[in-house]
């Protein structure tokens, strides 16, 4: 992306479909995202997010190896 | 208002991918040469995370009655700088008293801008963007007993979050102290923006936050 300088270690990810809620309490979302810069840019994964997300956010994700499951509970 | 000149700067295909931002350029297009509190330009700060930048706004209002807390994301077209005002009337004691709070930011404002030479707005939008914690966590329980687990964060709730720990820095620092609340909160403002994670409340809890969920993951 363009320049960055407190934005270290992370990758930014654009929001490309909202899935529905996880958590047990419903307090996250689960979101597909393309990673936008990176070794694995253009991939697409699934993330859980806390706070509300909409279509064409960016994410920073600090790390895109994990690939989010839906959070249960009991 | 930030819409064009960020969405021009920014790569084609961010803003192509884009949906409108909601309109809120209309009303303050009228008022181009305004000035925040009279004396700062908000016309040319650089917003540097892509990721927040679609829920910053800076405008020369810094106090517009406006109701958007039951209309999900609309908190964001409110400036910044009244967003930051309304979290300091926190808590009990202060609560209303918007007055006095945003005299205290017109104050740090000015110190702000004694000690760094900088437009205090772009000071207060770069500190937010440091103080934005990328990564926390949620509370799990298996069988009884809670394990936190990593999720990433909303951009929306990062702001939220920024403004959240500047606030409560600034609380915790004229608490019971002789400091007074303008000058803590511009000590808050220009550490954070320096990134300065020994003296600023905010990037301490920050990375405070994402270590515990780095460590959850």
């Amino acid at each position: 992306m363009s320049a960055e300088e407190g934005i270290d270690d992370s990758t930014t990810a654009e929001v490309i479909e909202v899935v529905g809620k996880t958590g047990m309490h419903g307090e996250a979302m689960q979101v597909k995202c393309r990673i936008q810069e990176g070794s694995n840019q253009g991939r697409i994964i699934t993330r859980n997010v806390l706070g509300p997300v909409r279509m064409g956010d960016v994410l920073q994700l600090r790390e895109t190896q994990r690939d989010a499951d839906s959070i249960g509970g009991r | 208002m930030s819409g064009e000149e960020t969405e021009a700067e920014s790569d084609a295909d961010v803003a192509a991918d884009e949906p409108e931002p909601d309109a809120p350029a209309a009303s303050e297009a009228a008022n181009e040469n305004a000035t925040l509190f009279g004396v700062w330009d908000v016309t040319e700060i650089a917003y540097e995370d892509p990721s927040t930048k679609r829920y910053m706004t800076v405008t020369p209002i810094a106090h517009t009655m406006g109701r958007h807390a039951s209309k999900q994301f609309k908190k964001s077209e409110i400036s910044l700088v009244e967003r930051l005002i309304n979290r300091l009337m926190q808590t009990d004691e202060n609560t209303g008293k918007k007055q006095q709070a945003t005299r205290i930011v017109r104050d740090a404002f000015d110190i702000v801008h004694d000690r760094t030479e900088e437009n205090p707005a772009q000071v207060l939008v770069t500190a937010v963007e440091n103080a934005a914690p990328r990564e926390e966590t949620v509370r799990l329980k298996y069988g009884g007993i809670s394990v936190p687990k990593a999720v990433d964060v909303a951009p929306q709730r990062r702001v939220d979050q920024a403004l959240l720990f500047i606030s409560d820095g600034v609380a915790s620092a004229t608490y019971k102290s002789t400091t007074s609340a303008a000058e803590a909160l511009a000590d808050e403002l220009v550490t954070a923006a320096d990134y300065d994670a020994d003296r600023s409340y905010s990037i301490s809890q920050k990375e405070e936050r994402e270590r515990v969920a780095a460590a959850a993951r």
